[in-house]
């Protein structure tokens, strides 16, 4: 009997070759098209839905590439997900771990590596690789945390450990610390190794305490505790699909709704195998969903879809923008968090309110960009914004100040942003042009200095596809700020084009109907799904999550884009209750 | 060129520099192409390659400071003179002796101590009372206190203050008015370091154990978790484990190569006061080992017999003492004493750059993880005043930062003309190496701007 009532079928797919040979000839394309130099290449979707006929009894009708977002396509009729890679716990994850095994005894510790993020997003798997540093860091943080919860060892086992090394105590708390760091039951060879390592100590005449010190160090050097993994509940070939055992459904939900391992309760539906139906699972998200975690996870992805990683490399001309510093920064980068909660688990939730929203988070810094009311000071209150300025996350001082130089907006910044992240569109531009950003000049209107972005042939191609957008929120400056004028009193042109977009292609005025534009798109919508979905597999989403993905926009796109609906349907996805088996 | 606009335009050039890789990255490899495969990750590599310029070796993230201080200034004509560009530059006689290190090193010309303008005293006083606290009167703490207070780690001590000659508060100041004394007798500072601090060999042997069996236990984790693992998550855990092997490799050094009790080299008769040469290399061991086994992050050396270092009389030719000759300046007779006696100093100086690179300290040597400033009183010994003071930079300042160059901000050997950079914009500068975020250091006399020095991080 399968686990999970959504299929009828176990799913044993040798489709998954077409999968990557079509993957293959897709990267193909985009190598070529370089050659051809900066025409302009919007890659995705060029190889059509081809069904994907093979030999499988399971679904024949399964799609082999991912439509285009917002393209209808029949649901896969058996579980096929995408390969989830085996991933290193993030910055913040390894935080809430620790504050979950230890509690108040844990000591705070920044020093664990934190992911780098140039692009894509901070959970991603290249993003935490361990490097040298990487590695210190760790060990560091480790020694840090291990001697500090052993400073008072009777409280932390709940019993007096002794100097032998088959101490009942110091065992029985090896076996609790293991489930929990491991996120199950440790196998037999794990808990040997941490069972010896104590004896090796004790014999060497280490107190219990700096004993279990040791074996603590040891749990939080390794592999069980700093990467998350599944194996699913039984054993296949390369390419089958297997569902989840209920400790990796507990661990996916909550590193997915809480950025935190799974907490007592969830171990206990675990060991009691009540996380085994997509019933119990949706039961189980929809309550997690209620813990306020889950809002800063839904920020924190918020913060990198928007690229305000940027904001750390940002500097601005103190002769224009003396308000600008860190401080600044920090406000923008917390009005978006703040300001998302608020839409996703306060308001209406809908993906349209936080696209073209007329209300903010703010303190009285973000206020005077925006020209509202500052009497809330430093503390951050709702503002309703000028709805004939502003609407929504595009329209916000964090997005525009990011996606700025350091006197003047870069339109081709923030049209790139709409393109690759709200239509989910890569631009592709060759390898050996050189970037240069046009000189400001005030006698110059800002669209004007882009124009050999149009004129030269190789540019206009590429840049036909970004500009046009950028130039629609060129009344805002670098700071973020509304403006009528550019440079030496010269008036604002905020006419754009969303050329190639879809259903909301065309031309178009302004920041506000830009973000009103984009909110009642299917395409951004299914973009927007395609994004979190990479968030929280870790990776670049891609054809091979062609039936994970199809779902999720259908559950997103029947709940009108709300965005709880959409965490809840995530959690439901194949990659999250089934693995297929790498090679 | 006007000042202002130069330095405007230097800083435009820096954020440009500093954006490009950035904008370029984002543009050139798209989500999915990054990720997509051989295919994407070949179009990306001269990319990935210009993002990544941290893989290289040498100069690493900076743990440690180090502030060398001499008191009567120098003579740029035989300093660090400017070519075509900041790489293209030359070392006079002075400088011969860091010629080794040319490439490892910061030279700047033209920053100011603008605060000694508003400080009273004699030519001596307000310079020794602001050059290390950019605040009038010693009316703050020395940088190295600060800098100390910010990177020390647990169990480390705060800034470690050695003199070469005898003991003396000059310039060093814990809080306003607070002078600090930094110690001349190698012999004591040794004995009050090194007595109690090193474990004895049981003591190492027993946590050299300890770190052995955990990481013995963590390699056999990992043994267990990759056998289920897949090829592409095999060599990401594989990954992982050699960065593991390479920190026993370096732990395991640590313990044993690089941090010993140091051993000084004293000779007869040794009397610390007069005897600077052999004081300099004794306190340059001590310095190295402090370092080296992490006892401080932050320590000062100062040169405290400013006027008259017996060592020097035979550079003197008829000048009354070393301060005599420094007031004449190169313009009367003899400028080949003069130069003689600021070689003496940059040998001195040499000599523990050289050390600090033979000493191993994680995978490199404390010269790769290690800030040094090398700071004087004076610019122009002749003028006693705070225009273009000696000011340069050796060790790292990070992987990314680019040394063996020399900076220019004012013309040096005018020392009449004000540079727009103060010596507060170059303790910013080394605050931002340590990742602190201070904008400004010091008192904000006028004429000081707020911010590091451009170009340089």
């Amino acid at each position: 009997m399968q686990q999970f009532s959504r299929y009828t079928f176990a799913f044993t797919g040798t489709q998954l070759q077409v999968f990557a040979m079509m993957r293959a000839s897709l990267t193909w394309i985009a190598v070529t098209s370089l050659t051809v130099a900066c025409t302009g290449t919007v890659t995705g979707g060029e190889s059509g839905a081809a069904g994907g006929s093979d030999d499988s009894p399971t679904d024949k009708d399964a799609p082999t590439s991912l439509p285009q977002p917002g393209e209808s396509a029949p649901l896969c009729k058996a579980p096929l997900p995408g390969l989830v890679a085996t991933r290193r716990l993030t910055h913040t994850q390894f935080q809430n771990a620790i504050k979950q095994l230890f509690g108040a005894a844990a000591p705070t510790t920044n020093n664990f590596p934190k992911a780098s993020i140039r692009e894509g997003y901070r959970s991603f798997v290249d993003a935490n690789s361990v490097t040298a540093d990487g590695a210190e860091q760790i060990a560091a943080a480790a020694t840090a945390i291990a001697s500090k919860v052993t400073t008072d060892v009777v409280a932390l086992a709940g019993c007096t450990p002794g100097a032998t090394s088959d101490d009942a105590c110091a065992l029985r708390y090896i076996e609790t610390l293991a489930q929990k760091a491991y996120r199950r039951p440790a196998e037999p060879a794990e808990l040997a190794t941490l069972k010896n390592t104590y004896a090796k100590l004790i014999g060497a005449a280490f107190t219990p305490a700096e004993a279990l010190a040791g074996v603590i160090e040891l749990v939080l050097q390794s592999p069980q505790f700093l990467y998350i993994a599944e194996f699913g509940s039984k054993t296949g070939a390369s390419g089958d699909v297997v569902p989840l055992t209920d400790y990796e459904v507990a661990s996916r939900l909550s590193f997915l709704l809480w950025d935190a391992p799974p907490n007592d309760e969830l171990l206990q539906l675990a060991r009691d195998a009540k996380l085994h139906t997509a019933k119990e699972v949706e039961a189980q998200a929809r309550k997690m969903l209620q813990d306020p975690r889950t809002e800063s996870v839904f920020g924190a992805f918020l913060e990198d879809w928007l690229e305000l990683y940027r904001l750390d490399s940002q500097t601005k001309d103190p002769k224009r923008f003396p308000e600008w510093n860190d401080a600044l920064a920090t406000a923008m980068r917390s009005e978006v968090k703040q300001t998302a909660a608020e839409v996703a688990f306060r308001g209406d939730a809908s993906l349209s309110s936080l696209l073209a929203g007329n209300r903010t988070m703010a303190n009285a810094a973000l206020a005077k960009i925006y020209g509202a009311d500052t009497s809330m000071g430093d503390k951050f209150a709702s503002v309703t914004l000028n709805e004939s300025q502003r609407a929504g996350l595009l329209t916000s001082a964090a997005f525009l100040a990011s996606h700025a130089g350091s006197q003047e907006s870069f339109p081709v910044a923030r049209g790139a942003f709409v393109r690759r992240h709200m239509l989910c569109q890569d631009i592709v531009i060759p390898a050996n042009i050189v970037i240069e950003p046009p000189p400001v000049n005030p006698n110059v209107r800002g669209r004007e200095r882009f124009n050999q972005h149009r004129d030269d042939p190789t540019c206009a191609g590429c840049h036909a596809l970004m500009d046009p957008i950028g130039f629609g929120l060129e009344g805002y400056d670098a700071l973020g700020r509304h403006r009528t004028s550019e440079g030496d009193n010269l008036s604002i042109d905020t006419s754009g084009d969303l050329t190639d977009a879809g259903d909301i292609s065309g031309p178009f005025q302004g920041g506000p109907e830009l973000a009103e534009r984009l909110a009642s798109s299917d395409v951004v919508q299914g973009c927007f799904v395609r994004q979190l979905f990479s968030y929280a597999v870790a990776r670049a989403y891609g054809d091979e999550d062609a039936c994970a993905i199809l779902f999720v926009e259908k559950k997103f796109s029947e709940s009108h884009g709300n965005l709880k609906e959409l965490l809840v349907a995530l959690s439901l996805s194949d990659n999250f209750l089934y693995r297929r088996v790498p090679q | 060129m006007n000042k202002q606009v130069a330095a405007d335009q230097r800083r435009v050039d820096q954020e440009l520099q500093r954006a490009q890789p950035h904008k370029t990255g984002a543009f050139v490899l798209g989500r999915r192409s990054l990720l997509r495969g051989v295919g994407g990750i070949t179009v990306g590599l001269p990319f990935i390659e210009a993002l990544s310029r941290k893989a290289q070796a040498a100069p690493g993230r900076p743990k440690r400071f180090l502030l060398w201080h001499q008191g009567q200034g120098t003579q740029f004509k035989q300093w660090a003179i400017p070519g075509s560009s900041p790489t293209d530059f030359s070392l006079g006689s002075i400088l011969e002796p860091v010629a080794p290190f040319k490439d490892r090193m910061l030279f700047f010309r033209g920053i100011d101590n603008k605060v000694a303008e508003i400080a009273s005293g004699d030519g001596h006083a307000t310079k020794q009372s602001t050059c290390l606290t950019c605040v009038p009167n010693g009316g703050g703490p020395s940088f190295d206190q600060v800098l100390s207070a910010r990177i020390r780690t647990p169990g480390q001590r705060s800034s470690l203050n050695l003199a070469v000659g005898r003991s003396a508060k000059i310039r060093l100041y814990a809080g306003p008015g607070d002078k600090i004394e930094s110690q001349g007798d190698p012999r004591k500072v040794l004995a009050s370091l090194f007595t109690t601090t090193p474990q004895s060999s049981k003591e190492l042997e027993r946590l050299a154990l300890r770190r052995k069996s955990v990481l013995d236990g963590v390699k056999e984790n990992m043994t267990t978790f990759r056998a289920r693992l897949g090829t592409e998550d095999k060599r990401r855990l594989d990954q992982h484990t050699d960065k593991l092997r390479e920190l026993e490799t370096r732990l395991n050094a640590q313990g044993s190569v690089a941090c010993t009790t140091p051993k000084l080299n004293l000779p007869a008769g040794f009397n610390p006061d007069s005897n600077h040469e052999a004081n300099a290399d004794a306190q340059t061991e001590i310095l190295a080992m402090a370092f080296a086994c992490n006892l401080t992050s932050v320590a000062t050396v100062e040169f405290t017999d400013d006027h008259d270092p017996g060592v020097f009389g035979g550079f003197l030719s008829g000048y009354g003492n070393w301060h005599d000759m420094v007031h004449a300046g190169e313009t009367k007779r003899d400028i080949g004493g003069l130069i003689s006696g600021y070689r003496w100093y940059a040998a001195r100086f040499a000599k523990m750059l050289s050390r600090f690179s033979e000493v191993q300290d994680e995978s490199g040597t404390l010269l790769d993880h290690t800030t040094i400033q090398w700071t004087c009183d004076f610019g122009y010994g002749i003028g006693h005043n705070g225009l273009s003071v000696h000011a340069a930079l050796a060790g790292s300042l990070g992987p990314d930062v680019k040394m063996g160059r020399l900076l220019s901000f004012s013309d040096a050997e005018k020392a009449w003309t004000a540079s727009n950079c103060s010596l507060n914009n170059l303790y910013v500068t080394i605050l931002a190496a340590f990742g602190q975020k201070d904008t400004t250091f010091g008192t904000q006399a006028k004429g000081v701007q707020p911010g590091p020095i451009a170009g340089v991080l």
